[in-house]
């Protein structure tokens, strides 16, 4: 899921904050954007985020899928899937389909689940669907 | 009729047998037109305004990204296809329109393939391929949504179309300038580039010790500039080999 086929992606990259940087206001993007740099006030793309380790956010960010390696004060709502590298940091809530968090993340936050999770038991009978249910975790 | 504005730099000697042999390859090509010198008592500017009136076929400008840039700020808005005869040094614009030498382009005039492209404007002034300023105090806006503000030294780019081919993104018929920006950090020996990358037609910049923006590497213009683009524009002879 958070293999290599979505780091392609950002080879098409659309938008490319660098490290060298300051941006600060509604920053509002249509493709994939990649943030090195710093940013405040609001990050929204309708295509894939990705946050480099040396990036510090003080903002809200809105992406269809996110790696987040960077550190994101604010709230992260993600369409598709979401992935917290070591080093990554993020100080607010979390909206996602699908979330990974590597070891050495860190997330202190509420964690909304939005998508339906399938859960499926082949050896037993019992084997249950959950279709369109919220799961939240409490960090 | 087709109009053809030698730039004053081709009155020193040095270009006398150029001139005299694009004169005679164009007539030799059936081109025949008026040609138009420029002189110490008459600008560029004023010969293009005048030999509009007649309803010319064709501008063709002889010179450099200079006489070029002149022309199309002197045609007023008016749809009339531009040709280019590169003389001299400066010419990276006539060579990404597949044009590489005055003989070539006379070729390239008779056989007359025609784009329309873009140009990019700034502070109501047209430019055909970039924009530079130096990133020390400046402060770019953008969309009015937000502000980019580099952390060092470098250099900020706008680039409506892209001459030295290092960027597969920029093209001259998206309605979208592509703003480079370049940070270097490090010494001498460590020394990294870093670089921004985005994509506007609505860019604002403004440079708190008032250097000048650079368009198309021949003419100055003051800050705060504001920057976008002119869709479809300039209707421009080119050649096969162009890059775009």
């Amino acid at each position: 899921m958070f293999k290599t086929d979505k780091n392609s992606d950002f080879k098409e990259a659309e938008t490319i904050i660098g490290p060298s940087v300051k941006v600060e206001g509604d920053f509002v993007g249509q493709g994939n954007l990649i943030i090195e740099g710093v940013v405040r006030g609001s990050v929204k793309t309708d295509g894939n985020l990705r946050v480099g380790d040396k990036s510090k956010i003080e903002a809200s960010v809105a992406a269809e899928n996110a790696i987040i390696s960077g550190e994101i004060k604010g709230d992260v709502n993600i369409k598709g899937d979401l992935e917290l590298t070591v080093g990554a940091k993020i100080l607010g809530d979390i909206e996602t389909g699908t979330i990974c968090i590597a070891r050495g993340a860190f997330f202190s936050g509420k964690c909304t689940m939005n998508e339906g999770i399938k859960i499926k038991d082949d050896k037993k009978d019992n084997g249950r669907t959950i279709n369109g249910a919220e799961e939240e975790i409490e960090a | 009729m087709h109009v053809y504005i030698f730039d004053y730099f081709l009155n020193q000697k040095k270009y006398e047998k150029i001139v005299a042999k694009i004169e005679t390859r164009l007539t030799d090509l059936g081109l025949n037109g008026k040609n138009c010198h420029v002189g110490p008592l008459k600008s560029l500017t004023s010969i293009v305004r005048d030999e509009l009136k007649n309803n010319p076929k064709t501008v063709v400008a002889i010179g450099n990204n200079n006489t070029l840039n002149q022309i199309i700020n002197s045609l007023e808005s008016l749809p009339i296809p531009v040709g280019i005869i590169p003389v001299g040094v400066n010419n990276e614009i006539s060579r990404s329109f597949g044009i590489k030498d005055e003989d070539e382009a006379c070729n390239i005039l008779s056989a007359r393939l025609m784009e329309t492209i873009d140009l990019g404007v700034i502070n109501g002034q047209y430019f055909v391929s970039s924009a530079e300023i130096q990133n020390k105090e400046t402060i770019i806006e953008i969309n009015n949504q937000y502000t980019i503000e580099p952390t060092g030294p470098g250099k900020i780019k706008i680039i409506n179309l892209d001459i030295e081919q290092k960027n597969n993104k920029s093209n001259p018929r998206d309605g979208l300038l592509e703003l480079y920006i370049t940070v270097a950090q490090g010494g001498i020996i460590t020394r990294n580039i870093n670089k921004s990358f985005i994509q506007s037609n609505n860019i604002i910049v403004n440079n708190l010790i008032h250097k000048n923006f650079i368009i198309d590497n021949s003419m100055e213009i003051k800050t705060p500039a504001q920057i976008g683009t002119a869709k479809g524009k300039l209707k421009i002879i080119v050649g096969k080999e162009r890059i775009f």
